[in-house]
C-alpha cells in the first residue's frame, strides 16, 4: 500500500512534467475544465433564484449535493478514472504488456500510471463550491469532518465505474460507449432523491446505489434521517470489490496483440 | 550451471472470431459469430541454463512472441508447464518479474514527451531500489552505453539507437536474473547495434544474466547466441549450439555452374532449389552429407563440359530459411 502511495505521489509530478512540455494545452485545459465544472452549480442557483427549487431541499443543500458529489468524482478522475482510456489505449496498441511486467497488481499499477493531472482544475472548483454550500448551510466542523471522511463513499463509487470500463475494454476493447452511459445514469444522483418515484428511491439506496454518494450525508446531516440509510454506503464497497474480482478475471482472458 | 528456464509440453491456443468480407457479413456477424482455434504454440519444450544467450528465431506469426509472453506471464499457458528462476510465470507473477526484465524493440517503457532519466527513476520505485546503489547502477549504465547528455533529453528528440540504449537501462536497473530480448536491434546502424551487442555480452559476464533474444537479425545470433532455438508453426524444429547450426552451414554448399553443352538433368539426390539461369547456367544447393562435392562434380563432368564452377558455402541464415521451408 505504502508503495502505491510513493509512485501514486511520483506519477503526480511526473505527469504534471509531462504535461508542462505543452504549457498552453495544458493551462487552457485546467482553465476549460475548471468552468465547465462550475456549470450546475450555477444552474442550482439560478433555479433557486427563479423559483422555490425542490421541494423539501434548502438551497444549501441542493448545492451541496451536486457540488459534493463533483468533488468526488473530481478527485476519481485525477487519480482512478484514467484507467479508462489507459486501457483502451494499450490494449488496442498492445503495450498493456509492458505493465504488466510491473511488479504490482496489475489494477493497482495500471492506476498509478493513470494519473490525469488535467482534472485537478475541477477538484479545485467543485471544493470551492462545496466550500460555499457549507458557508450557506452554516456547517459545523464535526459536520465538515463528517463529510470529509464520507467523501471516500463518491470516490469509490466513480472509481468502481472505471474499473468495469477497464474490464470491458480488456474483454472489448473499444467500449467507452458503456462508461459514457453509466456515467449518465450516475447523472441522476445529482438530484434530490424527491423528484423520483417511491420504487426508483429504494432502488437508488439498494441495487443501484446512487443516493449513497451525495444524497445519504446530507439527509442525515440535515433531514434528520435514519442512520440506517448508510447501509447503502456498504452497497458500494460491494460493488467495488465485485468489480476488482471482475478486472482480475478479465486479464486471465487478455490475448495480447500480436508481435 | 544450473536449469534457470524449464519449459515442458507448453502449448497456447487463441479464440478468434472469423469474419467474411462485406457489410452483409458484418451485420451477420452481430447474430452469429463464427470462431477458429488458432493454436499459436504446440507441446514446446526446451531448457535455459543460467548466464546463457540464446536465440529463439521463427519466421513472422510462428509462435515466438506468444512464447516469449508466456515466459514472462503476461499470457496464461492453454497447457504445460513454465519454470523460470523457481517460479511459476503467470501464477506467480508478482513476484516473478522482480527476478527479469524484459526489452520489447516496438513497445517502449519509456515517456515519450519526458527524459528517459525520470523513467529510470520510476523503476527505483518499483523494484524498491535503495537510493544510493540506484544511483550507482544508474550512473554505471548510462557510462557503459554512454548516453550520458541522453538521458536529459526529452525520448521523442532521441535517435533511435540512443533510445533503445535508454530501454535496456530501463530493463536492467534492477539487476534481473532473466532478461528478454525482442528484436533489440531493429532499425539501429551498424554503430548502435556493435554497441548494444558489447553491452549485451558485458552483462551476461558480469552480472550472469541470462538473456533470450528473439530476432530476425543474423549477426545478433551470431554474435551473441551460443545455443539456438527454432520455432515454426508454434512447434521447435531445432534446438542446438550456434556451432552445430553452422557445422550444417558447412555442410550445405551454394553451387554455380555454366556449360559448354546444354545442361544435363540436376535432379539427384542431395541438390535442391535449382534454379535455371539459362540452358547452359544454373544455381542450386548442395547438402554434401547426402552427396559429397567431389562426386557431384564427377557426375557432371560425365555429362557435360563445365566451363565454370563456383562453389560457396551456404549462410547461416539459408540454412534457417530452409529450416523454415522444411
Amino acid at each position: 500500500m505504502k508503495k502505491w502511495f510513493v509512485l501514486e505521489r511520483f506519477m503526480f509530478s511526473r505527469e504534471v512534467s509531462r504535461r508542462l512540455a505543452y504549457k498552453f494545452d495544458f493551462f487552457f485545459s485546467l482553465f476549460t475544465i475548471s468552468i465547465l465544472q462550475i456549470i450546475i452549480p450555477l444552474y442550482v442557483l439560478l433555479l433557486y433564484g427563479v423559483s422555490d427549487g425542490f421541494p423539501g431541499w434548502s438551497v444549501g443543500q441542493a448545492l451541496l449535493l451536486v457540488s459534493y458529489i463533483s468533488l468526488g468524482e473530481s478527485i476519481s478522475a485525477v487519480f482512478f478514472q484514467g484507467i479508462i482510456w489507459n486501457t483502451v489505449d494499450n490494449v488496442k496498441k498492445g503495450t498493456m504488456d509492458t505493465w504488466l511486467l510491473a511488479p504490482m497488481h496489475p489494477l493497482a499499477y495500471f492506476i498509478n500510471r493513470s494519473v490525469d493531472v488535467e482534472d485537478t482544475g475541477k477538484i479545485v472548483t467543485s471544493a470551492a463550491m462545496t466550500g460555499y454550500a457549507l458557508f450557506l448551510l452554516e456547517a459545523t466542523i464535526l459536520e465538515i469532518a463528517f463529510l470529509l471522511l464520507y467523501l471516500i463513499v463518491p470516490i469509490v463509487f466513480f472509481t468502481t465505474l472505471a474499473i468495469l470500463a477497464s474490464a470491458t475494454s480488456i474483454l472489448f476493447i473499444d467500449s467507452y460507449r458503456i462508461y459514457e452511459f453509466v456515467n449518465l445514469t450516475s447523472f441522476l444522483s445529482k438530484y434530490p432523491l424527491s423528484i423520483y418515484p417511491a420504487l426508483v428511491q429504494t432502488l437508488f439506496f439498494t441495487l443501484v446505489p446512487l443516493a449513497a454518494i451525495g444524497v445519504v450525508p446530507i439527509l442525515l446531516l440535515y433531514q434528520s434521517a435514519s442512520w440506517i440509510l448508510l447501509a447503502s454506503a456498504l452497497v458500494v464497497f460491494v460493488l467495488c470489490a465485485l468489480s476488482i474480482l471482475w478486472w482480475n478475471n478479465t486479464l486471465k482472458n487478455y490475448g495480447s496483440a500480436g508481435g | 550451471m544450473v536449469d534457470i528456464i524449464r519449459v515442458q509440453n507448453l502449448s497456447k491456443s487463441f479464440r478468434v472470431a472469423k469474419r467474411k468480407e462485406g457489410l452483409k457479413e458484418a451485420i451477420k456477424s452481430i447474430f452469429s459469430r463464427e470462431y477458429t482455434t488458432k493454436q499459436a504454440v504446440k507441446d514446446v519444450s526446451f531448457s535455459i541454463k543460467e548466464g546463457s544467450i540464446v536465440g529463439l528465431l521463427g519466421p513472422n506469426g510462428a509462435g515466438k512472441s506468444t512464447t516469449i509472453k508466456m515466459l514472462t506471464g503476461i499470457l496464461s499457458p492453454s497447457s504445460g508447464t513454465v519454470s523460470c528462476a523457481g517460479f511459476n510465470p503467470f501464477t506467480q507473477r508478482k513476484e516473478y518479474v522482480r527476478h527479469i526484465g524484459a526489452l520489447f524493440g516496438q513497445k517502449s517503457q519509456l515517456w515519450w514527451d519526458l527524459p528517459a532519466i525520470d523513467a529510470f527513476t520510476l523503476a527505483q520505485h518499483l523494484y524498491d531500489i535503495p537510493r544510493a546503489e540506484f544511483l550507482s547502477r544508474r550512473d554505471d549504465l548510462i557510462k557503459r552505453l554512454r548516453v550520458e547528455e541522453e538521458v536529459y533529453r526529452p525520448v521523442r528528440n532521441l535517435s533511435l539507437g540512443e533510445r533503445m540504449k535508454c530501454e535496456f537501462i530501463m530493463a536492467l536497473l534492477h539487476r534481473p536474473k532473466i532478461v528478454f530480448l525482442d528484436e533489440p536491434t531493429i532499425g539501429l546502424d551498424v554503430f548502435a547495434k556493435e554497441h548494444i551487442r558489447e553491452f549485451i555480452l558485458y552483462a551476461q559476464k558480469t552480472f550472469g544474466t541470462t538473456f533470450i533474444l528473439t530476432t530476425h537479425d543474423m549477426d545478433d545470433i551470431d554474435h551473441l547466441a551460443q545455443r539456438v532455438i527454432i520455432i515454426n508453426h508454434g512447434t521447435v524444429i531445432f534446438d542446438d549450439s550456434l556451432s552445430a547450426l553452422r557445422g550444417q552451414a558447412n555442410m550445405v554448399k551454394n553451387v554455380r555452374l555454366v556449360t559448354q553443352t546444354r545442361l544435363p538433368s540436376l535432379r539427384q539426390k542431395g541438390v535442391s532449389s535449382i534454379a535455371r539461369i539459362s540452358p547452359y547456367e544454373a544455381s542450386m544447393r548442395l547438402d554434401t552429407s547426402i552427396l559429397s562435392l567431389q562426386e557431384f562434380i564427377t557426375r557432371m563432368t560425365q555429362e557435360t563440359v563445365l566451363i565454370d564452377l563456383e562453389v560457396s558455402r551456404a549462410s547461416v541464415e539459408e540454412i534457417i530459411k530452409q529450416l523454415y521451408l522444411s
